[in-house]
């Protein structure tokens, strides 16, 4: 019985030390939040993927670009027609963040995409954006992106992988 | 039904090889927090931290690198590959570690920036970008085996999205003025709703300019755009920023620009002009 009430009590001090203790912390809270910056940090999602579209290479190397639009279009060697290259699509990413700001994104000049032995390039990216003018808006936008590919005579088949560095850029 | 598509292409073409563009390209999203977002060092401010935070599910790993940027009239980024004349890069001469950390979901780490005065270093403003991009996975997505379809090319990109902030060094005694060109002032209406104020920026002296720009129209603010540097050793900056469509401009309306510096009461440039 007397344990148990010791018990008690120390289970009581332990809740008061607590009390205390938050109380303390609100308060640091508070003045802390009285000169806080608060910056929307930028956030990029993709919501199409980048689609060459289907095309046929030749004895001859040539390029596949996609525009900003998600039109195909080939040059050299490469031949296509309206059907295949009618599955070509743009990528699309939604980008937001602090609103009137500036931004710029870049890109890569040109990255290889490797297979093995095996190479293509992928360059020349081309964006557009719903919004304006590298700035950002009160609601998120749609960021566009194109790019031409590079394809060499008799491209052999099999997955090309490769790694597109994109960075948003602060003034 | 796909593969069956592939295979009817491969015997409708027999001397050309089939290419199908199915680039799964995968968006790694940053998921980082990075503030602040630009560093200004000086003589008697020669460090600053930089703090980032993992702010997306799971572990990971992020390298920060410094990497040379020149920023175009419009306010596009390049590479450097070939400095031009009057460039100064900061990577010589600014330090910073970690160059490489690994966060668990909502875990953060200081970045500590050095800027290390060599005795014979020339005055002016000295500038890089530091660059945080997420490590790639070890494992980069394997082709599954129906995959490997012969005839047929496959791509497997993935976008690796960064954020790079500009680290400023400035040794002596710098000095910078800016300029609204009245000529330059165009309203433009790209949509049927949306205005576009665009007008070009001029800056002078030995350092960069960084701050906001707002249109007034008597009183009222009508509209605004933030965080516009003019850096070292461009001159111009073409500006554009967009127009609300409840203060709407007209023709002959008397709009006075202005431009100020970052934590600066005093506007550094301003200009009113008739709109054409």
């Amino acid at each position: 019985m007397k344990t148990l009430a010791k018990v008690v009590v120390m289970a009581g001090c332990t809740a008061l030390a607590w009390a205390a203790g938050a109380g303390v912390s609100q308060a640091a809270t508070a003045t802390a939040a009285t000169s806080a910056t608060v910056v929307l940090p930028v956030t990029i999602t993709k919501t199409i993927d980048l689609n060459f579209g289907r095309f046929m290479s030749g004895g001859t190397g040539g390029t596949v670009v996609v525009s900003t639009a998600g039109a195909q279009s080939v040059t050299g060697g490469v031949t296509t027609t309206a059907a295949l290259g009618g599955t070509a699509t743009a990528a699309a990413f939604t980008i937001s963040g602090e609103p009137a700001s500036t931004y710029a994104i870049t890109f890569p000049n040109t990255t290889n995409l490797i297979n093995g032995a095996n190479n293509m390039t992928i360059g020349t990216f081309t964006t557009a954006s719903t919004g304006t003018l590298n700035t950002f808006g009160a609601a998120a936008e749609t960021l566009t992106v194109g790019a031409t590919l590079a394809v060499g005579a008799n491209q052999a088949s099999g997955t090309y992988i490769g790694t597109i560095d994109v960075a948003v850029n602060y003034n | 039904m796909k593969l069956l598509l592939i295979k009817s292409m491969i015997s409708m073409v027999t001397a050309a090889q089939v290419i199908l563009g199915i680039p799964t390209m995968t968006v790694v999203a940053a998921d980082l927090m990075v503030y602040p977002t630009r560093v200004v060092l000086t003589d008697r401010q020669r460090t600053a931290q930089v703090d980032i935070i993992n702010s997306g599910a799971a572990q990971a790993t992020y390298k920060i690198a410094m990497v040379r940027k020149r920023m175009t009239e419009a306010g596009d980024f390049q590479e450097v590959t070939t400095p031009e004349k009057g460039e100064k890069f900061a990577n010589e001469v600014v330090k910073f570690s970690p160059r490489q950390v690994t966060l668990l979901p909502g875990g953060g780490q200081t970045i500590r920036i050095m800027f290390k005065i060599p005795p014979e270093l020339e005055p002016g403003e000295y500038r890089s970008h530091l660059l945080f991009t997420r490590a790639a996975p070890a494992v980069v997505n394997l082709p599954e085996k129906e995959d490997e379809e012969p005839g047929v090319i496959r791509m497997n990109i993935v976008a690796n999205v960064g954020i790079s902030i500009p680290i400023i060094a400035r040794h002596g005694q710098l000095q910078a003025g800016a300029t609204i060109d009245p000529a330059s002032v165009t309203l433009r209406q790209p949509g049927e709703k949306q205005q576009v104020l665009s007008f070009t920026m001029l800056r002078t002296g030995t350092r960069s300019v960084y701050g906001d720009v707002a249109a007034y129209r008597g009183q009222d603010k009508v509209a605004e755009g933030r965080g516009f540097a003019i850096y070292t050793p461009n001159t111009v900056r073409k500006v554009a920023i967009v127009v609300p469509e409840h203060s709407r401009l007209r023709s002959g309306d008397n709009v006075r620009l202005v431009f100020t510096e970052r934590d600066e009461k005093k506007p550094l440039a301003e200009t009113s002009v008739v709109l054409p």
